[in-house]
Order: structure tokens, then sequence, then C-alpha cells
């Protein structure tokens, strides 16, 4: 059953277009992840889906309704950014109390647990929270609530390494126990791919794709070698990315669709087969020319 | 100018207090609530007190007498300028005088005079002083007021202003406008009658009395 | 799996309300700041004195009242709907359970306890003024009547600032949400605001009517009615066209941006 459906969602500010025709579906108890540039609409879906933003045409249901204004979603939705308002007067103790009277299911020995772990004060205020303080707190929040649908936008602004493992952690241990629809956008794909089930990826407000994380890691292959006998290997196919790398070699990376005696021809020629991360797929996958940042170097010796 | 200084305090506060509120906390929420529950409790505590302060510490409004000039001439005639009027005897002057006519000057302190003619002649006159009641908010301050002075020369009365001057306070607690809109005022607060002075002459009996400087005379007889 | 929670307006709306007394208790302890000084200027400023003697007496009466206080009191709420309809406070709403709707209920039920928190103190505060008075100065020059408040004066002054209150907070309530929507929307506003003006400042002559009057009608409206049920009436008919207008635009307003 699908949670979340959306069809040809466009959001438009003023002339830019945020959204663009946009359509997928979500299904129910999976972790998802958005996965794009800055700018590229990730907050903005997010903010839809949640039923902050209004959408300028399309359609889109969250659990069989328009989220806009709607309590049913707001009451079985939890949405965490990085500027999440709380109330001011509040301590972090109070807060935690208040909020478990918004959530029937709220897991007070989770949120318990994990605030002890974290080592948050319980007497502080949310104001004086240093960044890092305040996204563990949202992220526990979050997690105890155990809303149907958990969206997390940049859970991990300002964390360190190791709270950011233990967050991954948490979040996996508690969704095997609890399952719910999650979706977590991140600029960290690397680190979070492996607790993802499928993937979207969004660039100027389009879908680029949605797959499950396993196609995607095998979704392309880098070739590095002589620039001829690359020509020759990726005659007629799309690339995806290139880069010089010294001389007459260049990386390549195209779509995996290639047979083994193709494979093994390329082992003849000399060049080289390389992974390609799912990171670095996205990266190039939304890139806006196809020689990265090389380009402006490039250019500039041109001139 | 003294609009302009409160109208800045004003501005001054909601900017400061609209300011406040998206900012952090400065004092921890439990002072302030012991401030504001220690607050509230005066309140209470100083509604309860109001009702114990005794009126009799306060003054309060006497129904306004009614004017006693227009009755001054049939009290003078029945001799009832006394204290049961109203009236408070201040000092007594006798005057030897000999003269034909006697010249009246009030200056210009508001008196009324009264003149009788006596019986005889007997080259005396006789001022006497009254201080009418006083009706404002039950002040009584006829015992305050010094009678003028009065002197004899040649063939002229003059009085003069005594140069005391006597102050009074008052603080007057209205309601606020809220109620005030709601309720039906008793005007208590009527002009006041300034006390009556009163100067009460009697003359020998064939003196001729010259009233052009001072017109509250009113002769009896 | 998670079931679904079918949420209730009626239960959202109760959390809310008991949420935002909770957390907006510093909206109180700024009222109780404004009417700690307002009753010590009511103490020291005198608000009408007059005078008046003759030859050697002059009587000084000095007017005291509770009305700097109630002034004071109306310009504390002026500033609450500013800050209720500050889009950090409103987004506090957002992250939790709430809807538009219940958003803007909840925010009402706030305004109006406020509103009548705020005349209690306000109108009991006459009282303070009073006692503190009779302990600084001199008894002697006290005038009786007027010093005691009975117990349905009091009533009426509380029940009659209440309504004063709530009118002010509406209409800036209103106005405030006003200011959230979109530029389009304000200029709009603010432009038929001055077209009505300038018509008036050109038609004045002809309609034999200035702006001044019309201003002045609309004050007598409310300040010149001397029935307390008519006043009640007409403060709470007014407040329920803002609220209802302010419902009406925070259901278009988007939130968390």
């Amino acid at each position: 059953m699908s949670i979340i459906q959306c069809t040809n969602l466009t959001k438009d500010y003023g002339n830019a277009k945020a959204l663009s025709d946009l359509s997928f579906t979500i299904e129910e108890n999976t972790i998802t992840g958005l996965i794009g540039r800055n700018g590229a609409g990730k907050t903005t879906l997010l903010k839809t889906i949640a039923g902050f933003i209004k959408n300028t045409s399309g359609e889109i249901s969250v659990l069989g309704k328009n989220p806009f204004d709607c309590l049913d979603v707001s009451a079985n939705t939890f949405f965490a950014d990085d500027n999440m308002a709380f109330p001011v007067e509040l301590t972090l103790s109070e807060l935690l109390e208040e909020i478990s009277n918004f959530y029937p299911n709220w897991d007070v020995s989770l949120a318990k647990g994990l605030f002890e772990y974290f080592g948050l004060n319980p007497k502080q205020y949310h104001a004086g929270l240093s960044k890092g303080q305040k996204s563990t707190f949202n992220m526990i929040v979050a997690l105890s609530s155990h809303s149907a649908l958990t969206i997390f936008d940049e859970p991990t602004t300002g964390m360190d390494a190791s709270v950011r493992k233990d967050f991954y952690r948490a979040l996996l241990k508690d969704y095997i126990q609890y399952p719910r629809t999650i979706i977590l956008s991140s600029h960290l794909l690397s680190e979070i791919e492996d607790i993802l089930e499928n993937i979207l990826l969004l660039k100027n407000g389009t879908k680029v794709l949605q797959m499950p994380v396993e196609n995607l890691k095998e979704m392309a292959i880098g070739l590095r070698g002589d620039i001829n006998s690359i020509n020759m290997l990726t005659n007629g196919k799309e690339i995806i990315h290139t880069e010089k790398i010294n001389g007459n070699h260049i990386l390549v990376v195209v779509k995996n669709d290639f047979t083994e005696t193709a494979l093994q021809q390329a082992n003849v020629l000399g060049v080289e087969i390389l992974q390609v991360s799912a990171d670095d797929l996205c990266v190039y996958l939304t890139a806006k020319s196809q020689g990265g940042i090389d380009d402006v170097f490039n250019r500039a010796k041109l001139i | 100018m003294t609009i302009i200084f409160p109208i800045i305090i004003i501005l001054i506060t909601v900017v400061f207090v609209l300011k406040k509120n998206t900012t952090k906390l400065s004092i921890p929420v439990k002072y302030k609530k012991y401030f504001v529950f220690l607050y509230c409790t005066i309140l209470f505590v100083s509604t309860i007190v109001l009702y114990f302060i005794p009126k009799n510490n306060l003054i309060s409004v006497k129904k306004p007498t009614e004017p006693i000039s227009k009755v001054l001439r049939e009290l003078a005639s029945q001799d009832k300028l006394n204290a049961s009027t109203g009236l408070t005897q201040k000092g007594t002057f006798i005057f030897d005088y000999s003269g034909k006519t006697l010249k009246i000057f009030g200056s210009s302190i508001n008196i009324e005079f009264i003149c009788k003619r006596k019986n005889i002649d007997d080259g005396k006159i006789e001022a006497t002083n009254y201080v009418g009641d006083f009706s404002y908010h039950g002040f009584d301050i006829p015992d305050k007021i010094n009678p003028p002075s009065m002197k004899l020369m040649k063939n002229e009365l003059l009085l003069s202003d005594n140069k005391s001057k006597i102050d009074i306070k008052i603080n007057n607690f209205t309601l606020d406008f809220t109620t005030n809109q709601f309720i039906k005022n008793e005007n208590y607060e009527t002009m006041p009658l300034f006390p009556m002075k009163i100067v009460y002459l009697k003359i020998p009996k064939s003196l001729q009395i010259d009233n052009t400087s001072c017109n509250t005379l009113q002769m009896l007889n | 799996m998670m079931y679904l929670i079918e949420p209730n307006s009626f239960n959202i709306l109760k959390k809310q309300y008991f949420f935002k007394l909770k957390t907006n208790f510093g909206l109180i302890f700024n009222l109780i700041l404004f009417q700690i000084f307002a009753i010590f200027l009511s103490l020291v400023v005198k608000m009408t004195s007059s005078s008046f003697g003759m030859d050697e007496l002059t009587f000084y009466v000095s007017s005291f009242s509770g009305n700097i206080v109630i002034g004071f009191t109306l310009i504390w709420a002026c500033t609450v709907p500013a800050i209720l309809t500050n889009s950090k406070i409103r987004n506090i709403d957002f992250t939790f359970v709430s809807n538009r709707f219940t958003s803007n209920i909840s925010n009402i039920g706030l305004l109006i306890t406020l509103s009548l928190f705020g005349s209690v103190t306000a109108c009991l505060s006459s009282n303070l003024i009073r006692v503190l008075f009779y302990f600084i100065s001199n008894p002697k020059s006290i005038v009786n009547e007027g010093f005691f408040v009975s117990p349905q004066y009091i009533l009426i002054s509380i029940i009659s600032t209440t309504l004063y209150i709530i009118l002010v907070m509406s209409i800036l309530y209103f106005l405030g949400l006003l200011k959230q929507l979109t530029k389009v929307f304000i200029i709009l506003f603010f432009a038929i605001a001055v077209a009505i003006i300038l018509g008036f400042k050109l038609f004045s002559s002809t309609i034999n009517f200035t702006l001044i009057d019309l201003i002045n009608k609309v004050f007598n409206f409310y300040k010149g009615e001397s029935s307390l049920v008519v006043f009640a009436v007409k403060v709470l008919l007014t407040a329920l066209v803002f609220f209802s207008g302010a419902t009406l635009i925070s259901s278009k307003l988007e939130v968390r941006r």
C-alpha cells in the first residue's frame, strides 16, 4: 500500500520552480533516502508532504488525503529538520512531557534512554543547546514519537561522527522493532546507504530516478584508460561523467549494461573497470555538466 | 511636551517587549512564576484591606446648604445671626464715631454687609464679623478664616484683606473609565459655596451710610 | 505496523490550548511589569488637578483613578497578538499535531483567557492604588466618595475591561495574520485603506462629514454605550467578525518555511 503518492507535483515560487512535474510513490514501511544537491527541491518536497506548504499544481496524497492543513496527516507525521520551533519557556524534560501528550504512540522508555545516553541536560532550555545537541534532541523526539510517517530533513547537521553513527543505529533498530515509513534526506549518502532501502534522486525539482539502493550501486561502472579505447567501448552509450586524468587517460562513467564479452574486451584494451559508489553516482547524475568542476579549469586553460 | 514623554516611554516598552519575546530567556521561569504569584496575592490582600479602612478617617460630602444671602435679611431682622443658622461669629469691633455720614469701602473682598439702625444715637458703631458654613466635601473651614481688619479713618470704614493664605489639598478618587461608562454618576461635586463673610453693623440712628463704593450693603430699617 | 491515529479536532484543540497556557507564561509576566509601572505612575502622576479659590482660600483638587493601569493593560493587549502571530511562534504548533483551524482557535482561546486575567488584575490594582495611597499620604485629605469601590462596581469593571481588551486583541490578531500573507495582499489592503481616507478627504466638503468625524463615530459606538449588555453584544460581534476573518486568512498560510 502506498503511503505517499505524487502525480505531476509542481511548486512555484514566483518565477522559480522548486518542484516540477514530480511523480512518484512511496510504499508503506520503507526507509527512503531523498538525495539531491542544494536547491534540488528536497526540503520543498518534504514540507509539501508534511502539509506545511501547498503545491501549485498536480496531486499529492499522503495517507490517502491531501496533506495541506489536514489534521489526520499531521497526527501521523513527524517532521524533523534543523530549525524545529520549540517553545522557549520549557526545559528539555518539560518539552518531552508536553510532546508526549500529542502522540499516543509515544515511547517513554526510548525517549528517556536516548536522552540519557546522549548526555543531554534535562534542565536546559532548547535555545541554549549547541547545533549538534539540537539535532540530537530533534532526532530523539522524532524517533520516540513512533509516527506512521517520520520525515528527517538533514537530521545530522552539526552532529559529530560518533553521534551520527549512533543515530543511524538507533534509527534502524527502532525501525525494525516498530516498522513505519521513514524518509531521510541527507547529503552524506555514503553514511546512510546501509540503512536505506530506496533512493529517490532529485535534480532541479524533477525526479532523476527512484530505485532500491542495491540497484543503484550496480547501476553504473567506471572505465579508466586510454581515450581511444574508451571511446571504442562506449560507442553509442550514454556517458554519465567524464574526467581527465593525465595525458591521454580519462575516466568515464557509463551505465552498467555491458555484456561479459564487452567487459573482457575492456580488459584486453587495458581499460580498468571501477566500482562506482552510490554517492558518486548521484553526484554525477545531478551534475550540471558532464565534466564536473574540471570544466571550469579547462575553460580557463583555453582562454 | 508633557504628552510626548509618556508616549516615548510607551513606544520603547512596546518595542522592548516585542523584541524580548523572540529571543532567549533572561530570567528563569520559576522566578517569574513566584513574582506573578506574589503580585496576585498582593492584589487580593489589598482588596480585602480596602474594606477594613475606617470610613471616618476620610472626608465626606455634606449636602450643599442653601446660599444664605437670600435669607440674610430675615435672619438679621430676627436677630438670628448665630451658630444655629450656620454662621460663626468671628469677633466684634466697636468704633466710636460721631460723624454724620459713613462711607464704607469694602476693597476687593467679597463681603455682605448688613446694616441695622439702632434705636438710639449713641455714637458707636458695632461691627460683627460672621463667616458662613462652608460646604465642599465637608470641609469645615470657618475657624481657619480670619476676619478682615477694619479701620475707621475720618469718615470712612475701611476693610482690608488680611494677607493670610489658606491652601487646602484634596485627593479625589474616581472610578475607571470602563466602569464610569455604565454607571450613572450621582454628581456630588457641585460648585463650592464659598464661605460667606458677613459684617453686621449696628449704627446710630441718624447715621447716613454712603454705600456708593460698596454694593453688597443691605439696610434693614 | 503503527496503527494509524485518528485525531479528534476537539481533543487536539484542548491539548493545544493547555500547551499554550503553559508556554506563553512570559506574556503574563510582561503584563505584570506593565501594571507595576502603571501603578507607580498612578500614585505619582496626578491625572487631573484643578484649583479654585477666593480671597485667601485656595483649593487644590487632585484626581486619581485606575485609568493609567487600564491604559497600560490595553497597550499590553496590543503586544500579545503581535507576538502570537509571529511566524516563529506560529510554527511551534506545527512542530506537533495541528492544523490551521486548531492552531487558530487555541490562539483565540488563549487571547480570551489572557483578556480575563489582564482585566481582573487591572481592576484589582485600582484597589491596590487606593490602599497604597492611604498609607502614603494623609488620610484626612482623601475624599470618601469614590475611594471605596463596591463589589458590584468591581464586577462591572472586570466585565467591561475584559470586553475592551478582547476588542483590541481581536482587531490586532486579524491584522497580525494579515501581515503574514503575501506582500500582494498587504499592499492591496493598504491601497484600499488609503483610497478610503483620500476619498473622505476629497469629498468631505460635499458629504459634510470628515474623517475625524468617522473616527469619532466609531469610538463612540463603543465608548458611548451606556448599557453593559448592549456593549457586550457589540464587542463580541465585532470580535467574532475579526476572529473569523483571522481564521480564514490562517487557513491559507503556509508554515515552517
